[in-house]
């Protein structure tokens, strides 16, 4: 069970279909692709219910808090809430994310666990 | 290149090697441009700053050199610091959105005239306090370039070799290996430098542009005018270089007493953590490159038992803490990552954890011995 765990961490990528997050009327067809921003860091909370999660990031001893919201998409029924329900971020889990700004803030296209290498 | 000029440059990295280098000094060998960025970052990290320039709205100090000065810049403080953090096995929250970790014990007028405050409030969920010195930088040039399979080669977290200690690598937030800081939480000097003055003067740079919270909440309109970053990348790049090429300063010459104290300070176990030398690896500057160089340390973590015992970061728990370089030992007041300790003996007595079979030997022997050992300390 546990190296089936380890299995899932490993290889948990919770990708978001660029449709999914393309406006349903079509607006984005033609138009230039939304900044990327990626960011590495360890979660602090992470809320299923509200896909949100929170990750410390920082220079140094200036740490800073990213707030992101995994993208409504990833609640909708299908494969993508069955993978994302299926990845459990917890507190002190480092992690990658890719993620596009909007008006209410920044949201998450990709985020991947990073397995930390034990001594 | 002929075999009398190999011996004429072999004379001169000789010479450049056994320099003796004094606290403050630079990095012997450095090339004429790096010793000009070093008198030039030496003018920034001496800087003064003040709200017109960048200062705050919160601080701990108005710049780099108020509290790295003795016995010359780059040297320690007599200020302390506060930390704080949340500690809920096994996850660790700097209590970032609360003001965490540092919290700043200084305000700018105009954030005190608009909140009414003289330091940074001390986060509510907080689990624990943590006060911490200033310690000497010299050296940390050196200690940058320390390979990390270095590092990771002395660590032991399963005791295998049954010797009671058991260090393991601090990590950053993003799981590199961590080294600097006495929690171990970041991995390269450059990223320490370019996160200190935010955190410690509230001047924003371009590596860190964002301004702290006060305590979790927003700053006042009008309290930091200032537009972000508030120095520039070459002042920030010329402060970095600044540290990186202060050298680390050559141990005194001892006498037999001291020499006695030397090889107590290996036979009690104390260089199991405290590694006297350690070697740099690859650097594009032939002076800091694979150079071998004082360090007294592994750069680890290990458990320093409950009693020294205060905040988490990152990876440490409570009772961890990274190996401390024993630099300019000669020229320190007070010991121990907050200053507890008055002397060098009292410093030793206060190890626990993994640090107390040393601490236990060291208790054991003769005055005579002791005092050896505090002489050969003393000579750092």
């Amino acid at each position: 069970m546990r190296s089936t765990s380890r299995a899932v961490a490993l290889t948990a990528i919770v990708l978001l279909p660029a449709l999914t997050l393309a406006p349903a009327d079509g607006r984005a067809q033609g138009a230039q692709p939304a900044a990327s921003y990626t960011y590495q860091g360890t979660v602090r909370a992470f809320t299923p219910s509200r896909a949100s999660l929170d990750l410390i990031t920082g220079v140094g001893m200036a740490l800073r808090i990213v707030h992101v919201t995994v993208a409504p998409a990833a609640h909708a029924p299908g494969d993508t809430t069955a993978r994302l329900a299926g990845v459990e971020f917890k507190p002190g889990d480092v992690v990658r994310m890719e993620c596009h700004r909007t008006d209410t803030g920044l949201v998450a296209d990709r985020i991947e666990r990073i397995e930390v290498p034990k001594p | 290149m002929t075999p009398r000029w190999v011996a004429v440059a072999s004379l001169f990295v000789f010479a450049a090697c056994a320099k003796v280098v004094k606290p403050g000094d630079p990095i012997p060998g450095l090339a004429r441009e790096q010793r000009a960025r070093f008198a030039r970052g030496k003018t920034v990290f001496d800087s003064i700053f003040t709200p017109e320039t960048g200062l705050g709205p919160l601080f701990n100090s108005t710049g780099c050199g108020e509290c790295h000065e003795d016995p010359a810049a780059g040297g320690r403080g007599d200020e302390i610091e506060v930390h704080a953090a949340a500690f809920h096995a096994p996850a660790c929250d700097p209590l970032v959105e609360e003001g965490g970790p540092v919290v700043q014990q200084h305000t700018t007028p105009a954030l005190k005239q608009a909140l009414g405050i003289d330091s940074e409030p001390f986060p509510p969920s907080a689990t624990a306090r943590a006060h911490r010195t200033s310690p000497v930088v010299f050296g940390r040039g050196l200690l940058d370039l320390v390979p990390d399979s270095v590092i990771l080669s002395y660590a032991d977290p399963d005791d295998r070799n049954q010797d009671g200690i058991r260090g393991r690598p601090g990590r950053a937030l993003d799981g590199r290996v961590g080294r600097f800081g006495r929690k171990a939480l970041v991995p390269t000097l450059r990223e320490f430098n370019a996160g200190a003055f935010p955190t410690e003067t509230g001047v924003t740079d371009p590596e860190q542009p964002t301004e702290e919270n006060i305590g979790g909440q927003p700053i006042p309109p009008g309290v930091d005018p200032l537009p972000e970053p508030e120095i520039s990348s070459e002042a920030l790049a010329l402060a970095d270089d600044f540290v990186r090429f202060l050298g680390a300063p050559t141990p005194a010459k001892v006498g037999k007493e001291g020499r006695r104290g030397r090889q107590l300070f290996a036979q009690l176990g104390c260089a199991s953590c405290h590694i006297p030398k350690l070697r740099t690896g690859y650097s594009p500057l032939p002076a800091l490159a694979h150079r071998e160089f004082p360090a007294y340390t592994d750069l680890l973590l290990h458990d320093m038992g409950p009693e020294l015992a205060d905040i988490c970061l990152g990876v440490a728990t409570p009772e961890d803490f990274r190996t401390e370089p024993l630099l300019d030992l000669r020229d320190a007041k007070t010991f121990l990552h907050d200053g507890r300790a008055s002397g060098i003996e009292q410093a030793v007595e206060l190890h626990g954890g993994e640090g107390a079979g040393a601490r236990d030997r060291f208790n054991g022997l003769s005055a005579a011995d002791r005092a050896a050992v505090v002489a050969f300390l003393k000579s750092l």
